[in-house]
Parts: structure tokens; sequence; C-alpha cells
């Protein structure tokens, strides 16, 4: 333990300093709550950018030469045993084929062809939030790709198309998007079964699952575990009928006169790599046909 | 100066290691924060108050790479940094209970005044929920780990100290 006379000496001056930055904190957050503080555009979008994607490439760069010794082990026994189903698989190849350009086509007549003349931007996620706090994922498109503030972004993740949030900053070559999960996402959704609307709210983890609100009492008859959960295109944010996830559990509160839906995402956000931002300049402007 | 620089680099350094090589977390998706460490590492040693400046610039670099509102985590560490300089003046750094509940309870710190925070401004702020498991193995994490960079930086304390032969606490 110290004694007093020792403390006085520097403490001072640390005091000092403790409250000036503190307060410059305060000035700081201040300013950027009210108003968007704009970054030299150098820094944030090309130094920044350029670091995480220098790092997020070594990570990879070792990941894969580690994992690639122990994965030629497997890849020996694994090769026999593909070289069989490869001949069954091409026969099922052809009739996959014709079948995928047929219902391609049915959906076309039907107009049921999910966001089809959106334009999408692939992106490969690149870093993480630096901490716990915030759950924000940064992408390697910047607005010099096209990418824009809010569009939406999905990913396909066993053979389904997903929400997974919105862009909420853009830089030169990346952008930070805001998952679904986040507490301060917010999102138009409605049942699809029931046509039901609510509004969808993240929790701020990945392993829990999301909110439905304010969706009606009554529609808690019919409600079923596994419901699918899609967005209604009500916010002029994300187009409608994008999968978000399943019903997973429902909570009754008497004194409200609305449910509280758990959703379990579509796509499983720990495991996503790959993600694609709808430019949904498109699908907002008339068509000519449609004018005419 | 030199302190201020090398750890404001240093710990810079930690936050892009946790957005891109530790960005699944360790424990249930649980990000150590390692800038946190070194941030109280440095505050720990210069009692005069270099831990604190380092802090602050540390703060405005993890505002940019994440999505907080600037000065969110400028003023969240400038706290800790404070915290930690004003606990050396009323013990001695030993090899483990000093930096678990310097790391722990920076931890506490951060997640009280997020909550100030959030109250105070709301907009685009986030805050920990402090009863949620998860906050609870973050707290050990961040207790754990800043008793593993206490360890390591020890070996190259003269870099981060202001004057070596005043600044022993």
């Amino acid at each position: 333990m110290k004694t007093g006379s020792q403390i006085h000496g520097p403490a001072r001056a640390m005091h000092k300093k403790a409250g000036i930055c503190l307060v410059l904190s305060i000035i700081v957050l201040f300013i950027s709550t009210k108003t968007i503080v704009k970054v030299p555009g150098f820094f944030n979008g090309y130094i920044i950018g350029g670091i995480q994607k220098g790092l997020s490439a070594i990570g990879s760069f070792f990941t894969g030469t580690i994992g690639a010794v122990s994965e030629l082990r497997n890849i020996e026994r694994d090769y026999e045993a593909l070289l069989e189903k490869v001949q069954d698989y091409e026969l099922k190849v052809r009739d996959y084929t014709a079948l995928r350009e047929e219902n391609q086509r049915l959906k076309e007549l039907l107009g049921l062809s999910t966001l089809p003349d959106a334009k999408k931007i692939a992106a490969h996620v690149i870093a993480r939030d630096p901490t716990n706090m915030y759950s924000s994922l940064v992408i390697d498109k910047g607005y010099i790709n096209g990418i824009r503030k809010y569009m939406p972004v999905v990913a396909y993740q066993n053979g389904v198309e997903g929400l997974v949030g919105k862009i909420i900053e853009v830089k030169a070559s990346t952008s930070i998007l805001q998952p679904l999960y986040d507490q301060r996402f917010f999102a138009a959704a409605r049942l699809a079964k029931t046509r039901a609307e609510g509004m969808l709210n993240g929790q701020g983890f990945r392993d829990v699952p999301l909110n439905l609100l304010y969706v009606p009492k009554a529609e808690a008859d019919l409600l079923k575990r596994g419901d699918i959960v899609v967005t209604s295109g009500l916010d002029e944010i994300f187009p409608s009928e994008i999968i978000i996830g399943r019903v997973e559990d429902w909570r009754l509160n008497e004194l409200s006169s609305s449910l509280v839906i758990s959703v379990q995402p579509a796509i499983d956000l720990s495991r996503i790599e790959y993600v694609f931002a709808i430019d949904i300049e498109p699908l907002s402007s008339p068509k000519k046909e449609a004018i005419q | 100066m030199k302190s201020i620089f090398i750890s404001s680099i240093v710990a810079t350094l930690m936050l892009f290691i946790q957005s891109t090589w530790l960005s699944r977390g360790i424990i249930m998706g649980i990000i150590p924060d390692l800038a946190l460490g070194v941030l109280l590492f440095c505050s720990f040693i210069n009692r005069e108050g270099q831990g604190i400046i380092a802090s602050f610039l540390v703060g405005i670099a993890a505002d940019i790479l994440s999505a907080s509102p600037l000065g969110y985590y400028a003023f969240l560490y400038t706290s800790c940094g404070y915290f930690a300089t004003l606990i050396s003046y009323v013990t001695d750094k030993d090899i483990f209970i000093v930096p678990f509940l310097l790391g722990a309870g920076a931890t506490i710190i951060m997640a009280l005044l997020s909550k100030v925070i959030y109250l105070l401004f709301s907009a685009g702020i986030h805050y920990y929920h402090i009863f949620s498991m998860e906050f609870g193995i973050e707290l050990m994490l961040n207790g754990l780990f800043t008793i593993l960079l206490f360890f390591l930086l020890s070996f190259i304390r003269q870099l981060f100290e202001h004057n070596p032969k005043k600044a022993m606490p």
C-alpha cells in the first residue's frame, strides 16, 4: 500500500488528463449521436479496410495451411468413395438441370420468382465488430462497388435465401452490415401462412432467437411451431417475402394486446461467409410495360 | 509520448485481431477484450496518466472500427484507463489477483457506463445486459486474458513506461 505523500505529485496531472479525455469523449459522443461525423475518407475507407482485408487473408492462409495437412489424410479415403458416387450423380444432374429450367420457367410465368429484377452484389464477410457490445459485420465491398446505406442483405444457406441484415455504414471498399440479431435491428415482418404482421427485433446475440412483436393476440390459435416468417415490405427497406426464419415459441401477456413470437433465423449467422446486398432500386422503379 | 504511441499501436492491433481472427469468439461467441487488457497494463504502470490518453485514442479507433457512435468506446476505455491508474496508487502489481480484478472490474465499469450513456444519448447506443450469461462469460474472459497480457507485457514493460526510472508503481 502506498502513502498519501506518494500520491499527490503525479496524481494531479493524471486527474487533469483523465478529465480532459473524458470531457472530449462526451463532446465527440454528443456530436456523433446528433450528426454524422465524417472521418476522412481515405483513412476510413482504404487504410482500415486494407488492414482488415490483410489480416483476414493472413488468417485464412494459416487456417488453410494447417487444415490442409489433416485434410490430405481424409481426401485419399474419400476419393475412392466419391468416384463411385460421381457416376450416379452424372445421371441425376441431367434430370436436375431439366427440372430446374422447367421450374424457372414456371416461376416466371406465375410471377413468384424472388426478387427477379433486383441487382445483387456479392460480398465476403471479412471482419466482425471488435467487441461484444455491437454485433456488426464488415464486408469487402463499398461504395465503389455500388453498395449504398440501408441496402438489404441476404445469404444462401442449405438452399434457402434468408435475410441477414442491412447496410448501416458505407466506406470506399468496405461496408458495415447490421445483422438481424442486433438489438437495434428492426424490420417489418409477417407470418407467411396467416399473413399477420409484426415488427421483428434482434436480441443482441447470435444464439438468442429474434422477437416478432406486435402480432395480434388472436393469432395465437393459428400459430404452429415451424411457421415461416417473411419480410412484409412495409418498411420500404426490405423487399417483401424474404425468408427471415421459423417460429420457435410465443408468449402471451395478459395485459398486452399483442403476442411476442420467438423466431429462429433461417440463416446461421455464425457460419456466414458470403452475402448479397440487394439493390432494390430496379424493383421500386415502375416498369414501362406496367405503365402502358 | 513513446508509451502513449506504443500502447495505442499495440492496443489497436489487438482490436484488429479481435475483429478478424477472434471474430467467432472463444466461448459462446464471446470475444475477449485484448485491447482493454493492453490499456489497463499501460494505465497501471504509468501513474501520470499516459495510459488514459492511450485509452482515449484507442477508444476512437474502436469507434471507427465498430458500429458504435464516435466517442462511445473513447469514453468507456478512458474511464477504464482512469480506473486502472487510480488503482495503481493504492496497490502494487502482482501476478494473478490484481490483473484479474482490473480486467473484471473494467468490464463491470464498461457495462455500468454503457447503460448511463444509453440513458443519456439513446440514439444507436448499445449497452450490456449485466445479468446475462454472456456478460458473465465476458467478465471471466477479460479477467483471465488480462492476467495473461499483464504477464506477457511485463517482459517488454520498458516500452510501455513513460519514464522507467520514476514511473515504477
